[in-house]
């Protein structure tokens, strides 16, 4: 009974998917998530904050 | 050898140049000494950190820099009230960081030193920031503000989610992202 009911809750539980390459994230693994498109983006397809250049910043802060 | 570390008090005659005259503004003379006023080390709000090669040990070039600082949610929801944004946004902004706790960093400034740009050191810089991050394993909402002509250099996984005026700089944006794990 009780291995039915944690069966349940591990398909209840809603996977994880990376926007980018389709893999599924698993628990205990970064992601970004959009707060405008909801998508979830996963650490291997996050490149961070700089696509290009070399500077980043808003002056004198 | 390269070394990145936190600034020191050791640093303060070091010079750190990037060749753009806005983002040098900070240390008109150069000088790691303005950086240094800033940081933690001395009473100031950010972390800083450079990237240095040692070439011996009188002998150091800095080839990059990055900043940041943590931010109270309550200081975060202030700033952002004296932003233009949608309404949808700022609602689920707002819920997000409402619903779970986060560390709130703002990222201040990354920049490579003159000499060595075009070589994906502020790539480098950038990747060394979310380690810092990550290696914390908290929930963490980042943000960093971008002027009009820089916006291209961010990446798509960050969020524009408002947008100001600058008497100086004109038009600029907040981008950010929520880092998630689940348990």
């Amino acid at each position: 009974m009780e291995k039915s009911k944690e069966k349940e809750s591990v398909l209840k539980k809603k996977k994880l998917t990376c926007s980018i390459c389709g893999r599924n994230i698993p628990s205990g693994e970064y992601y970004s998530k959009s707060i405008i498109s909801g998508k979830i983006t996963c650490s291997d397809c996050d490149k961070g904050v700089l696509i290009k250049g070399d500077f980043l910043f808003f002056p004198n802060e | 050898m390269f070394i990145f570390r936190r600034l020191s008090e050791n640093d303060i005659d070091l010079k750190f140049k990037t060749g753009y005259n806005a983002f040098d503004e900070i240390n008109p003379d150069g000088r790691l000494k303005a950086y240094l006023n800033d940081d933690i080390v001395r009473g100031g709000e950010y972390c800083t950190y450079i990237l240095i090669e040692e070439i011996d040990t009188e002998n150091l070039i800095i080839l990059g820099l990055l900043r940041y600082k943590f931010i109270d949610k309550e200081q975060f929801l202030t700033e952002l009230a004296s932003y233009e944004l949608e309404k949808e946004i700022e609602k689920n902004l707002v819920q997000q960081l409402n619903k779970t706790e986060y560390s709130i960093i703002y990222l201040s400034r990354i920049g490579v030193e003159k000499e060595n740009q075009d070589m994906n050191i502020g790539q480098i810089i950038s990747n060394f920031f979310e380690f810092l991050v990550k290696r914390k394993h908290e929930r963490t909402f980042i943000y960093v503000k971008v002027i009009d002509k820089y916006k291209d250099f961010i990446t798509p996984t960050y969020d524009f989610i408002a947008k100001n005026d600058d008497k100086k700089w004109g038009r600029y944006y907040l981008a950010s992202k929520f880092l998630e794990f689940d348990e």
